[in-house]
């Protein structure tokens, strides 16, 4: 059956991807919003905050009772940038009701709990509950702080907060640690009120049951609002080339390389699908330039990868060196980005990256997660390619494509983390 | 094919079933067939890890020690042919290949939901085909010295490895998994084909599959594929490991944001692994004691004490059996003290009926959510290849548990005077 998408209220859409393989049924809301430096920190808390609590499960004991009788029903929260725009999730994971051990409705229970956690949050009038509020701004500022524990996803977040410094996508997506310290639950309930009315909301309804119930409370829930959603602004970042070189130094025993490339190919381009092959081949799989050659013929790193943001055309290259050999590695990426755009692509790499990316977007459909992910990350398209039409689509790609889009890529920033004792420059 | 070899196992309760195919060289096939998935996922693996560094096969007057680090060397390179790697095979398949090491199994694997037949194929020959050579060895080393290193600034594993040192004095599941720089210089390709011919013989191996294929199609390729050897029987070092954990506390300092604590409780086991039973029940403990809807827990977060990074897990095989809560406070002592307290109460005063239904519940639905995919499935498969267990007897005893079950358990487990703390400390305070 394919997906079945309706609009619930303005800028409200619903999306059924129906899925009877599972046991469980995954209803994800998301909201979207434009990223900017006013509202970055109490838009990315509100997600956490909400699922905390609520006026009918008003502390953690209570809530985290209602999910463990319900089959260890999982709520979760998540914050992450697409292009320009904040991406505010509410996901709700639970057994359907046929594998309970007491015949109990599980999957309709727990909607009915989502939709109630964001529409009737423990308030104190037009502030959220201070008690709550505090507790949740504590797991705020500790959830900001410990961006730096992986060190590989710090060193990459560094990179793009640096390549983009001017930009909307240059704002780490939980917003600067000074602005969550100063946050107060008055301003959260005015973020609160504010995308209820104005962000773009997407509902996916992942599994085996009938969504109309879930629509219906939502459009029940939202009736009262008056919707005036926000169009989605430009997911572009400049093109300008700084040539940025910066170097941080930490408490680590490996260094952390992180490349960042700029081109204009997103996924509004004619050139799109070139790039994922184009990424892919580079360094995307173990077959990839990158791999076979900083790894398995310099024997400088175990991972050297590269990854393709459609939203906004940048590529970032990561890899764990001694800090010693940043700089072969560095030019050995760069060189291997030189031996595509001038033409030295095998026709084995190119099909061995084809056949990599067509089985991989083949699989999404095996996996609730993926699919909440590949929709979740494409609600701003419009028409969303599914899974196997990207496949399809993949295998139209030609190698003087893949050749013709490599010359788009240029290097911007070259980040490093390295260990304490050396300089720090910029 | 002798129907003999091949037994059925199925679980009405969530609708799932498995095929069990015994090879006569005594390599068990676990089989799932998920004919509703796009994908399947295929493994290919030997009962040998980061623990086996001590052994002799029968016959041998000697044990052989090996340098820390082995398995898992002896892993990458098997990658490595006299024609190339093997990832170049793959990528005219299209599948995704990878492996991995751990205390007690290596396991070689691939999920694709294109030509599965040929990449089985690869699958299965290349980890019957050793090759390895003295340049090949030495170039590993860089790789794996990186792979190394990238460890050492894993605040998660350092906590992990760290406390395991404090717990055991001479199980081998002290010692870090990859070895260190130091260790791995001492590999050399000799010691890499003994390792080989002890553990990987096809007595001592697994296969794993689930997804969309046919159990039949499995066996058959299975069989055409397997090389004829004699069994080996391995004769592993005794552990001799005390009672008693080494250092009551452990502490290291890297660059985290919080300190990061793991308290472990080194349950008794002797030489031999506990039973299923004994970790769903301790696990159904943990749950109840300290799991997110439990009284310590609202307890510990109001208080500032902890933060949604709190969990509980069991880590066990041949010889350990610990039962360990970790996560991130600014005061681990005081989590500590929190939890040895609520251990002393719950022994007192038993634990709560609806405490434990709302924890088995918990805990069964978590149990029913693995199935979601093929490739928990497959990996589920391997754990019942390692411990001889089968697929759906967790559920089983989940479902069947009661509160006076685990009142009983509970006398046998969470020793106060026999636990470690480790604990990452924020570099620079």
């Amino acid at each position: 059956m394919a997906v079945q998408t309706i609009e619930i209220a303005p800028g409200v859409t619903g999306r059924y991807i129906p899925a009877q393989q599972f046991k469980t049924t995954r209803i994800t809301v998301q909201l979207l919003t434009p990223l900017n430096l006013k509202t970055v920190s109490r838009n990315a808390m509100l997600p956490f905050i909400l699922t905390r609590a609520c006026k009918a499960y008003p502390d953690l004991k209570s809530l985290n009772s209602k999910l463990a009788s319900l089959y260890g029903a999982a709520l979760m929260a998540d914050v992450s940038k697409i292009g320009n725009m904040h991406s505010l999730a509410f996901t709700i994971s639970s057994i359907n009701d046929k594998y309970a051990l007491d015949n109990s409705s599980v999957a309709g229970e727990c909607a009915k709990l989502l939709i109630s956690m964001l529409f009737n949050p423990l308030l104190d009038g037009a502030r959220f509950n201070e008690k709550l509020f505090e507790s949740e701004k504590r797991l705020f500022l500790e959830r900001i702080d410990g961006e730096i524990n992986e060190k590989r996803r710090y060193a990459i977040s560094r990179a793009e907060n640096i390549m983009c410094e001017t930009e909307p996508y240059g704002i780490s997506k939980y917003g600067p640690r000074a602005m969550a310290q100063g946050l107060t639950s008055g301003e959260l309930y005015l973020a609160w009120e504010e995308l209820l009315k104005t962000a773009i909301i997407n509902i996916n309804f992942i599994g085996d049951g009938d969504p109309a119930p879930v629509y219906d409370a939502f459009k029940k829930a939202i009736s009262s609002i008056e919707r005036l959603p926000l169009s989605a602004v430009d997911q572009s970042v400049s093109h300008e080339i700084s040539g940025k070189s910066v170097t941080e130094r930490m408490a680590v025993t490996q260094s952390k390389l992180v490349m960042g490339f700029k081109s204009d190919i997103t996924c509004k381009s004619e050139l799109y699908m070139p790039a994922v092959v184009f990424c892919d081949l580079y360094g995307g799989s173990p077959h990839s330039k990158l791999f076979q050659n900083v790894r398995e013929k310099l024997s400088l790193c175990y991972y050297c990868a590269a990854r393709y943001n459609r939203s906004n055309g940048i590529i970032l290259v990561d890899s764990g060196i001694q800090e010693e050999n940043a700089e072969h590695a560095r030019s050995e990426i760069i060189k291997q980005l030189d031996e595509i755009k001038s033409g030295n692509v095998s026709d084995e790499e190119l099909s061995a990256s084809k056949a990599a990316l067509t089985d991989s977007a083949k699989s999404v459909n095996d996996s609730q997660y993926a699919m909440d992910t590949w929709y979740g990350q494409r609600s701003l398209d419009g028409d969303i390619v599914s899974p196997h039409q990207f496949a399809e689509m993949i295998n139209n790609v030609t190698k003087e494509q893949v050749i013709e889009v490599s010359k788009h890529f240029n290097l911007d920033t070259t980040y490093l983390l390295a260990p304490n004792g050396g300089n720090s420059d910029e | 094919m002798n129907n003999t070899e091949k037994q059925i196992f199925e679980n009405k309760k969530i609708n799932e079933q498995f095929v069990l195919y015994r090879h006569p060289s005594g390599c068990n096939i676990y089989i799932c067939e998920k004919p509703e998935y796009s994908s399947t996922y295929a493994c290919f693996g030997t009962k040998y890890g980061s623990v086996d560094n001590k052994f002799r096969i029968k016959g041998e007057s000697e044990f052989t020690e090996v340098p820390e680090g082995i398995a898992h060397f002896l892993e990458h390179k098997m990658f490595e042919k006299e024609y190339g790697d093997v990832f170049s095979l793959y990528a005219k398949t299209g599948a995704s290949a990878n492996a991995y090491t751990s205390f007690d199994r290596t396991n070689y694997l691939f999920s694709c939901t294109d030509n599965f037949k040929e990449s089985f194929d690869i699958l299965l020959k290349f980890v019957q085909e050793p090759y390895f050579t003295k340049e090949s060895v030495e170039k590993e080393q860089g790789i794996i010295g990186q792979e190394i290193e990238m460890y050492l600034d894993s605040p998660g594993s350092r906590l992990l490895f760290n406390l395991l040192a404090a717990m055991y004095k001479n199980h081998p599941v002290r010692i870090d998994i990859p070895g260190t720089v130091e260790s791995i210089s001492h590999i050399d390709y000799k010691l890499l084909y003994k390792c080989y011919n002890t553990f990987y013989n096809l007595n001592n191996m697994f296969i794993c599959v689930a997804g969309n294929i046919k159990a039949d199609d499995i066996i058959e390729q299975v069989n055409s594929n397997l090389k004829d050897a004699a069994p080996v029987q391995i004769e592993r070092g005794s552990f001799d490991e005390p009672q008693e954990i080494v250092d009551s506390y452990v502490e290291q300092k890297l660059a985290v944001s919080l300190p990061m604590f793991a308290i472990g409780y080194k349950e008794s086991c002797g030489s031999e692994r506990r039973t299923l039973k004994d970790k769903i029940y301790t696990s159904l403990l943990m749950e109840a004691i300290a799991g997110e809807s439990s009284p310590l827990y609202k307890r510990l977060f109001e208080a500032g004490l902890i933060n949604d990074k709190f969990g509980a897990d069991i880590l066990d095989g041949y010889g350990y059996f610990a039962s360990i809560f970790e996560g991130e406070s600014s005061d681990p002592r005081a989590v500590l003290d929190a939890i040895n307290e609520e251990i002393s109460r719950v022994r007192r005063d038993g634990i709560d009926a609806d405490e434990f239904e709302r924890a088995r519940r918990r805990y069964y639905g978590r149990l029913i959510m693995r199935f979601n995919s093929v490739d928990n499935i497959a990996e589920m498969l391997v754990q019942c290849a390692i411990s001889d267990t089968l697929l759906y007897d967790d559920i089983e005893i989940c479902a069947a548990a009661t509160a006076d079950d685990i009142n009983k358990h509970l006398k046998s487990v969470f020793n106060t005077d026999n636990c470690s703390l480790s604990v990452i400390l924020p570099a620079g305070e």
